[in-house]
């Protein structure tokens, strides 16, 4: 077990600095850098101004320069300062992973429970109208785009409702209150669930009708075991199994957030960070971004593996 | 235990609707605020001046009326020799918000900072004309030669040349920072200085606190000069975008409608005008031409018969009616300000596809390839106007491609000299001065290879008086040569409809008598007077 | 018992073909019989674009924007008086053409590179899977704002990086079926008559694999249409005066036009559901008919 983690990891340090060789060299291909971005006209700035910027940010070396300052700099646990704000780019980034972890964290949470239960329901009635019903309703909700749906609630439910705040984590300035903050969570968690929550009833439902047909599931009723007892104890634990797996392929989303949803409603989380910093040729912090979800990505790939591995018995690493 | 499960959820559901939203607090003030202003610094960002305005301040500001200015850290000035010299008396028992005493120290140190060329702030050229800017910039000298302090109550600044208006038209952008903070900051990490995230100024607010991209809570300072304000608190509320402000306004969530980045849109203004808790400013004058920027050097737009058969062929007046909802008016030079411009002797460019066509005959025009139609603005009013726009030209034999890009790509372009032709604005609101980058002989980047010496001179005979009528004479006739020769191809003076929450007395009061945007400078509005009505 | 469906079937001799086979099972699965008439509807739709929606897409007329649908303009026309109907069915057409040709973009670079890595094992599977975790690693957004930053933005290129960061997924579900199959006996029969790789893999193992894979490409063609739609919110995508189902429905962004102007959103919204939906559907179908591990689960039993 504990080699093949030491296995992966090794294998993940090139594919993490492959990453982060490719990020950097598409980046620097942008049209502009960091001081071009910073030029309006309302403020022109003369050319000596400009060059002396760009030797103070490093902007004027080779990129294979640039991105060896940056890789020497993060070795020595410094992810550097952005180029357009002067703070440090771990702050900027830290300061926000926890309102996205909240945000994308209920919103996977209530999704895989949900999905999971209407799956798994769906599959017991299968070819009753409630799984008809199911069905379509899961095609449904992967068919419409998150923002229109994030635009569509924000209208019924802060607009004409007044039910429930339009934008923002909390109201700005008081004190924070967790009411407050799970009022202002309600909408862009709701228009984040519904694609995922049919995502995950799809699988659900299908995993839960293999399981429903295996043989120990006959035994079991032949036992004469409660329906109950049956599908609880002994379907849903395996049917769980596959589901891990595709659960394990959403957590890097956790991290990453969704700009579009975060956009409509101001919820200040990394994905606006770093759309802004792409705008904004703001190296440092792309790559800071692109470094910490590349780790997490490569952990939780771990994790699920682990997770399947002990989870399912037929599975076992050495 | 389904059924009491299932009351639980209901109960907490209803817990979380019912709780009446806390923004309705007494005493706070709640300002919309666009993203990307707070945390460079306001030497170096081209927003976020409300900060400048509440936390910290300049020597003077320019009025909520536009004329005149208001004597803030500076109580009052001289210059008996006709704007060479000017002698600043400082207000005189003024602290920081920590503490300190301010003094004439901080003021000298607060202009070298602006002027420092390691310091690199745009803002710095608002000291160009000072005495010993040049040999400071080029690095000859290590400080500005015309700014002493003279006691701890006195600043005397001496210019190069001879600038009247210098105070209303110059001074007014540069804020006054705290020598005992930024004094020990290499000059290169001042940007984006942690102090710019905790600020301490001399304002009638001080910095409570700053949450990124959410917002900045400044509270009451009792002991400010012009009086302790009479609201307990404002905060700035930070948007991405202009929609959620929109939303806000009308959940009154947010009190106030930011004027940096975009106005409300004009399709937005019939839903809010008949909220009762609004007042609505749908014309206000955004002090903004937007016109078509060409570029000179580029054989296709050299002759001028091409650009003005491009304003002739657009029918601009049809796009005001329908697409700006009849808010804007035409615009056929360069200056938005009313005074700055003649009563007559300017052409019209009225519609006549007809004549475009035949100046372009006349200048030979003949299309191969499309042009390079490069675009900053993303909101539907202006996409709209560029299709109605591409849509005209095409009608007349010219054909453009339309292609969106952020303004470091945008920089890019210009630097590389790969500019053809786009669609762009600049906010000159103060000053019809402020619209020399545009037309300046080599001016970079944003000229793009006009030069025209009558002009540049009208410009600077512009700037040696104070006196309102003789600065008119100078810039109508600038205005003139600019319609005849159409370097831009000028488009409409913009509005931008702004909104206010009636329970801040005062706010929608002094924007009514606001004539128009004043950007990237800081106004006095007596927001020290302004209080929440019950 | 005979099932009605095999009357469809008209030949004297019933050929069981592997192909026939699969059509049964698909036109037994009600919904994704539906889900193909209404996709196909929708697509030749927008194939006849010029014909069936006489306007021309970007045809302006100020002075009658805005204007509800009517027998002029059956749905209506939008802010700058062009005609919504002609503007949704070009715009089909750009976000279809985008979903189909990211999509075999990232097909033909996937199965390829999958098939190779499962087949030959070894450094080489290692090789290709590292350059997969490698692009699935990539933050989305950023590449494609990049790429069309740096190759300047049309719809081609959307087409491209789309396809080049989708092909991962596709790659490691070709591995995983030949994984599988590498072993069986007729792969090793074959190796035994020292029929050369490249032969095996494309006549013997592929015909094998391509059902699970048909179904995962048609099910990505949908993903990679809501994706055109959330990029054109994002400003990326394709560019106006060009009409695609993404950028028309962006225009809802402010809340007057949502209420007061549905015409302008509601028929590219519904556009992109029913292609997803029908996709979906097909998918489902196209699951059941060529997957024979996969349970069927009902749906016109």
């Amino acid at each position: 077990m504990l080699t093949y983690i030491l296995r992966k990891i090794l294998l993940g340090i090139p594919v993490l600095l492959g990453v982060t060789v490719v990020v950097f060299a598409i980046a620097s291909a942008m049209p502009g850098d960091a001081v071009m971005a910073m030029i309006t006209a309302e403020a022109p700035s003369s050319e000596e101004l400009i060059a002396m910027r760009r030797g103070q940010l490093g902007l004027d070396q080779p990129i294979w320069v640039q991105y060896s300052t940056w890789l020497w700099q993060v070795l020595q646990g410094n992810l550097g300062r952005s180029f357009i704000t002067g703070r440090p780019v771990a702050d900027m980034i830290f300061e926000r992973v926890p309102y996205t972890l909240e945000l994308m964290g209920v919103a996977l949470l209530v999704s895989f429970a949900l999905g999971t239960a209407l799956g798994v329901v769906s599959a017991l009635r299968q070819y009753h109208t409630t799984d008809y019903v199911l069905t379509v309703a899961g095609f449904a909700g992967v068919a419409i785009p998150d923002f229109f749906l994030g635009m569509l609630l924000v209208y019924v439910f802060s607009l004409e409702l007044r039910w429930l705040p339009s934008s923002g984590m909390g109201t700005a300035g008081d004190a924070f209150s967790l009411v407050d903050n799970l009022r202002h969570l309600v909408l862009p968690a709701a228009a984040l669930a519904l694609f995922r929550t049919a995502i995950f009833m799809r699988y659900a439902r299908s995993s839960m009708l293999e399981v429903l047909t295996q043989d120990y599931m006959r035994t079991a009723r032949a036992k004469g075991l409660s329906r109950i007892t049956i599908v609880l104890r002994h379907g849903l634990r395996n049917a769980l199994i596959p589901l891990v797996t595709v659960f394990g392929l959403t957590t890097p989303t956790l991290f990453g957030g969704s700009v579009v949803v975060e956009t409509i409603f101001q919820w200040p989380g990394i994905g606006l960070l770093f759309i802004n910093a792409v705008i904004d040729r703001d190296s440092p912090v792309i790559m800071g971004y692109v470094l910490i979800t590349a780790l997490i990505v490569m952990i939780s790939n771990i994790l699920t593996d682990l997770a399947y591995g002990a989870l399912d018995p037929r599975v076992s690493y050495d | 235990m389904k059924r009491e499960l299932m009351a639980a959820v209901s109960m907490a559901a209803v817990v979380v609707m019912a709780s009446p939203s806390s923004a309705q607090q007494s005493g706070t003030f709640r300002s919309a605020m666009r993203t990307g202003c707070v945390e460079q610094g306001t030497l170096h960002t081209t927003c976020g001046h409300r900060l400048d305005e509440t936390v910290l301040q300049g020597l003077v500001h320019i009025k909520w009326t536009g004329e005149g200015v208001q004597p803030m850290l500076a109580e009052s000035w001289a210059t008996p020799d006709g704007g060479k010299t000017f002698t600043f008396k400082l207000r005189s028992g003024v602290k920081w918000h920590d503490g300190t005493p301010f003094t004439a120290k901080d003021v000298v140190f607060s202009l070298n900072l602006y002027a420092n060329p390691k310091v690199a702030s745009p803002w710095g050229v608002k000291l160009s004309s000072v005495a010993g800017y040049d040999d400071f910039k080029s690095g000859a000298a290590s400080e500005l030669r015309g700014v002493k302090a003279i006691g701890d109550d006195t600043v005397r600044i001496e210019l190069s040349t001879a600038q009247p208006a210098w105070v209303e038209l110059q001074l007014i952008a540069i804020s006054i920072v705290p020598e005992h903070i930024l004094g020990k900051v290499p000059p290169q990490d001042i940007v984006g200085n942690k102090f710019w995230i905790n600020r301490v100024g001399t304002g009638p607010f001080i910095w409570k606190e700053y949450q990124s991209d959410r917002f900045i809570e400044v509270v009451r300072n009792q002991s400010y000069f012009l009086g302790a304000p009479k609201l307990d608190r404002i905060v700035y509320q930070i948007y991405k975008d202009v929609p959620s402000i929109v939303t806000a306004l009308e959940t009154q969530e947010v009190d106030a409608m930011s004027y940096e980045g975009g106005g409300i849109p004009v399709s937005e203004l019939s839903r809010l005008q008949k909220l009762q808790h609004l007042t609505v400013l749908p014309k206000f004058n955004a002090g903004l031409p937007t016109y078509l920027q060409f570029n000179l050097a580029d054989a296709r737009f050299a002759d001028a018969r091409v650009r003005q058969a491009m304003l002739y062929a657009i029918d601009r007046s049809a796009i005001i009616e329908t697409i700006k909802g009849g808010a804007g008016e035409l615009s056929n030079t360069l200056f938005p300000q009313a005074w700055a411009r003649p009563e007559s002797g300017m052409e019209s460019y009225a519609y006549d596809p007809e004549k475009a066509r035949r100046l372009l005959k006349e200048a030979g025009w003949s299309s191969t390839k499309p042009i390079d139609f490069i675009y900053y603005y993303s909101d539907q009013m202006n996409v709209d106007t560029i299709t109605a726009v591409q849509s005209y030209l095409a009608a007349v034999g010219i054909e453009i491609k339309p292609r969106l890009l952020d303004p470091a790509a945008i920089n890019q372009v210009y630097a590389d000299g790969k500019f053809e032709m786009g669609f762009f604005a600049q906010g000159m609101g103060l000053d019809p001065s402020l619209g020399e980058p545009l037309v300046k002989c080599n001016a970079k980047p944003l000229s793009l290879g006009y030069c025209n010496p009558e002009v540049d001179a009208l410009f600077a005979k512009g700037m040696s008086s104070a006196d309102r009528k003789e600065r008119a004479a100078a810039y109508r006739a600038a205005a003139v040569v600019l319609n005849r020769e159409v370097p831009k191809g000028w488009l409409f003076n913009e509005v931008r409809p702004l909104a206010f929450n009636n329970r801040v007395e005062g706010l929608p009061q002094h924007f009514k008598e606001q004539p128009l945007v004043i950007f990237n400078h800081a106004v006095y509005n007596e927001v020290e007077k302004w209080t929440i009505k019950k | 018992m005979t099932d009605a469906s095999t009357t469809f079937i008209v030949d004297e001799e019933r050929q069981r073909t592997l192909w026939g086979d699969a059509a049964r099972r698909f036109l037994r699965h009600r919904l994704a019989v539906a889900g193909f008439i209404v996709l196909s509807i929708l697509v030749l739709a927008c194939v006849f674009a010029p014909w069936v929606g006489q306007f021309d897409p970007n045809g302006i007329d100020l002075r009658l924007r805005n204007q509800p649908p009517s027998f002029a303009h059956w749905l209506g026309t939008d802010g700058t008086g062009r005609d919504i109907f002609a503007r949704m069915l070009h715009g089909g057409r750009i976000s279809l053409s985008v979903g189909i040709v990211a999509v075999t973009i990232s097909a033909s670079i996937g199965v390829v590179l999958g098939s190779i890595a499962g087949y030959f094992g070894g450094r080489v599977d290692l090789f290709i899977m590292a350059l997969v975790d490698m692009v699935l690693t990539f933050p989305r957004l950023v590449i494609i704002i990049a790429f069309v930053a740096v190759v300047g933005p049309s719809i081609l290129n959307t087409m491209l990086v789309i396809g080049l960061l989708s092909w991962p997924a596709v790659a490691r579900l070709a591995r995983g079926e030949i994984l599988a199959l590498r072993n069986q006996e007729f792969v090793q029969a074959a190796r035994a008559l020292g029929t050369s790789n490249r032969v095996i893999i494309i006549e013997h193992i592929l015909p094998n694999i391509m059902g699970p894979i048909i179904v995962a490409i048609t099910l990505d063609i949908a993903t990679v249409i809501l994706l055109e739609a959330s990029l054109s919110f994002l400003g990326l995508g394709a560019q106006p005066p060009t009409a695609s189902w993404g950028n028309m429905l962006r225009d809802a962004r402010t809340l007057s036009i949502l209420e007061g102007l549905p015409w302008l959103w509601i028929p590219p919204g519904v556009a992109i559901a029913l292609a997803v939906l029908g996709i979906n559907a097909v998918g489902d179908g196209l699951r059941d008919a060529l997957d024979p591990r996969h349970v069927t689960d009902g749906g016109s039993e």
